[in-house]
């Protein structure tokens, strides 16, 4: 998996976008919070790639590097 | 790549679908207490295990939701509602009252009818004024429902106070659970201590520290654990201090639990409580970092959760 770099942008996307482009297969959406949370409950359609261990399982979350990709967390940091 | 900053949060507001792989179903409004770092109050413990048919709706908007000042509005509009009912039959034509009355249609004969209006709300009746024919039945309705909202408004006030208290309870069991939370770190700690100052003195054999080793670790584990919930679904926030303390704790038990791992002979660490224990800690304790916990701490907390986590690492 390519190296975060420092200066990689990522953009921020509002609920509205979000909500539709859920239903777009080629997206995926990944859900950053532990697994114990993921399981309590989660984005429909989410898959899990806990921030504790994103370097060991990056790649089996998501191997399409080209995929597009939304993150998400609990969302008051 | 793009970031939904709004988070959980967000979406939960919006009320995007959600999903859940944990067995037990849990309550919606659960969901939103566990995620979001407030208290929520205990008022919407409308999670009936029944839905609620249409006349529980229909009270609950009526009625039930409304404050004290609503509902003695409620009560006092009926009254004069029904007065000013009695009022125009006597003016129609029909008395529906008997007793000292002014002229029908009179300012006088309102007032009147208003009081008597109140009179039956109260349930005092006097019996100087008293209704006659379809009165009869109206002055009925208007008592029981008068004293229905009266109860209703007095079973308000007390609830109210209810759930100060209730709030109250809550508060310092939480504050309780982190004092023990502390108290068994702090036992946990110097436990591990103790057996790697014995590890090393040769003299001891490997069996006796096994056993000390298998239950301390289980006991960190479960610490552990809860330390984990309190940062990752807090029901209350903790006070800085104590998770200070607690952290720096959860930090020294690592610390000295690596020292233990370089220590213990082989065969110390061969049973496979122990290598489920350690393996349970290293995956909790590895998700408390500053930047995983879903909520902003003071900066010296940040840095103990980030210690934590590093130590966390390096027992893996």
């Amino acid at each position: 998996m390519s190296e975060p770099t420092a200066t990689q942008r990522v953009e921020s996307v509002e609920y509205a976008e979000f909500r539709q482009r859920l239903a777009d297969p080629s997206v995926a959406v990944v859900d950053v919070l532990p697994v114990t949370t993921f399981r309590h409950s989660h984005i429909a359609g989410a898959k899990n790639l806990p921030l504790a261990h994103v370097l060991e399982l990056a790649s089996d979350v998501l191997p399409d590097k080209q995929q597009e990709v939304v993150l998400y967390c609990a969302g008051f940091t | 790549m793009r970031d939904y900053s709004g988070g959980m949060a967000d979406w939960l507001d919006h009320r995007g679908p959600i999903e859940s792989t944990a067995r037990r179903r849990r309550v919606r409004a659960e969901i939103k207490s566990r995620l979001l770092p407030r208290v929520v109050r205990s008022k919407s413990s409308k999670s009936a295990r029944r839905p609620a048919g249409f006349d529980d709706r229909l009270i609950d908007a009526l009625v039930l939701n409304r404050s004290v000042g609503g509902l003695l509005g409620i009560w006092v509009a009926m009254v004069v509602g029904f007065g000013v009912v009695y009022w125009t039959a006597d003016l129609v034509g029909t008395p529906w009252l008997g007793g000292d009355l002014g002229e029908p249609g009179s300012l006088t004969d309102l007032a009147i009818a208003i009081y008597f209006s109140f009179v039956t709300a109260l349930t005092i009746g006097y019996g100087d004024i008293s209704p006659i024919g379809p009165a009869r039945v109206l002055a009925i309705i208007e008592g029981a429902t008068g004293l229905l909202i009266f109860g209703l408004v007095i079973s308000k006030l007390v609830s109210r106070r209810q759930e100060e208290l209730i709030e109250d309870i809550h508060r310092i069991a939480f504050e309780q659970r982190l004092g023990r939370v502390r108290t068994s770190l702090h036992l946990v700690l110097s436990e591990l201590q103790t057996i790697v100052t014995m590890c090393a003195d040769e003299s001891v054999e490997a069996p006796r520290l096994r056993t000390r080793a298998e239950s301390t670790v289980a006991i960190f584990e479960g610490e552990l654990r809860t330390v984990h919930d309190l940062l990752y679904r807090p029901e209350q926030m903790a006070d800085e201090q104590s998770l200070e303390s607690i952290l720096a704790g959860l930090a020294a038990s690592l610390e000295v639990l690596n020292e233990l791992m370089g220590c213990l002979p082989r065969e110390g660490r061969d049973s496979s409580v122990f290598v489920n224990s350690l393996r349970h800690i290293h995956l909790r304790a590895v998700e408390i970092c500053s930047d995983c916990v879903p909520h902003e701490y003071a900066p010296n907390l940040a840095d103990w959760m980030d210690r934590v986590r590093v130590l966390a690492e390096k027992l893996g």
